[in-house]
């Protein structure tokens, strides 16, 4: 059964997609840090999703399609902007702009204290700990969405937590030994 | 057969995302309630997804896909995170517990003795054969109360994967928790609002079971009741 079929209308079916812009964003926006680049690219996922539905054969697969459609999108502006160079080495790059951490830090808030430690990781890893974090997505699935083996998935999983654990555990654990609302009880 | 050697990094990762095998899972579980160092490493990694989701969760340039309930959301979900991983330290023994029947009462009932009065259960992940599990538990602490005339509320509070405990299309077991209402009156269940918006959003049947009380966000729900002296346990 193709995917078109299991949608009875073409309505139905941007319907299906629409529902998805928000999770779509959160990525894309976590992925980049500048609202209207992650806006551009939810809107060309989306569209490019609906060119391609009919390559779609199992519901099941719905996701982890969509959100391969939005890798590839990311990964295509990356290649805009350095047409030149490997897209593996683009990977392991800092993006520039955004949510800059200086200016995060400054704030203080503990949400930009979360993305400030996050603009520091590397593009490669803020793909894979927001896809298992926020998409709660498998790490076979993680490795089919970004096109990278199951190893490579883990391993940046690894450095991007530690790096995170670093960096923001530490901020925290004076607070995180605070009891008073908490009892062991033994 | 699995030894005791020290786990890798990818490891320990890979048994908080829930990758592992359910046998290799078991040992992982059973290690680390044996061990202070293996557990405090799950339980920052388990706080540092927290933090993750509490830093994208309203992202700027959108409208909020579920409304604020007050101002400084993120303060609070951060506080959350580490609250619920500190429930997570606590809560380990008795997650173990949960799979090994034999030592249930021991490790549970002490803990219901200590603090008699009020025990928040926290399910986000579960197959029928945990929820069936997690229900027994439940009963046995409210019986064991009751039989010694303490009081005890009891608060099931069930999110992302363990809401399909409370879904009336999902669960295996209406008709125990159905009979548990009515048994106890000091039980409740809770389902968490944000979970079920994004079932909704992927098309799924979100009909809740009668009787269960809807949270606005569980771990919410959860603060909530940890900052009134409730004690939380990690199902």
């Amino acid at each position: 059964m193709s995917f078109l079929a299991l949608f009875t209308t073409p309505r139905e079916l941007r319907e299906r997609l629409r529902q998805q812009r928000t999770r779509l964003y959160r990525i894309a926006y976590s992925w980049c840090h500048d609202e209207a680049l992650a806006e551009d690219l939810v809107q060309d996922t989306l569209t490019r999703a609906l060119e391609r539905a009919g390559q779609l054969r199992d519901i099941e697969r719905f996701d982890p399609w969509l959100f391969a459609i939005l890798a590839n999108r990311w990964r295509d502006h990356l290649r805009s902007l350095r047409p030149h160079e490997d897209i593996d080495t683009l990977e392991e790059l800092l993006p520039d702009g955004g949510d800059s951490p200086e200016r995060a830090d400054e704030r203080g808030e503990i949400v930009d204290q979360v993305r400030a430690a996050f603009a520091r990781l590397s593009i490669g890893q803020r793909q894979v700990l927001t896809l298992v974090d926020l998409e709660e997505f498998s790490y076979a699935e993680v490795s089919h969405i970004l096109e990278i083996p199951i190893g490579t998935v883990m391993s940046r999983l690894c450095r991007a937590r530690r790096q995170l654990r670093t960096e923001l555990i530490s901020l925290h654990e004076p607070r995180a030994m605070g009891r008073e609302t908490l009892r062991r009880v033994k | 057969m699995m030894g005791k050697h020290t786990p890798s990094d990818e490891q320990i990762n890979a048994f908080v995302d829930d990758e592992l095998a359910p046998l290799e899972r078991a040992h992982w579980l059973e290690r680390i309630s044996d061990e202070v160092e293996l557990r405090q490493q799950a339980c920052e990694l388990r706080m540092l997804k927290d933090m993750v989701r509490a830093g994208y969760r309203e992202p700027p340039g959108r409208r909020p896909s579920h409304p604020l309930r007050q101002g400084r959301w993120g303060q609070r979900a951060v506080a959350a995170s580490l609250l619920l991983a500190l429930g997570l330290g606590l809560g380990w023994v008795t997650r173990g517990a949960l799979d090994t029947p034999g030592a249930l009462q021991f490790a549970t009932l002490q803990r219901v003795a200590a603090d008699p009065a009020r025990l928040v259960l926290h399910v986000d992940t579960g197959t029928p054969e945990r929820f069936a599990s997690l229900l027994d538990q439940t009963q046995a602490w409210l019986e064991e109360a009751r039989r010694h005339g303490r009081p005890l509320q009891v608060a099931v509070i069930a999110n992302s994967g363990g809401i399909d405990l409370l879904r009336a299309s999902t669960t295996p077991q209406a008709e125990r928790i159905r009979a548990l209402q009515a048994a106890y009156p000091n039980l409740s269940f809770i389902g968490c609002r944000q979970t079920l918006g994004r079932l909704k959003d992927n098309g799924q049947d979100t009909r809740l079971l009668p009787g269960v009380q809807l949270a606005p966000a569980a771990v919410d729900a959860i603060v909530e009741r940890l900052q009134n002296g409730w004690t939380y346990i990690k199902a």
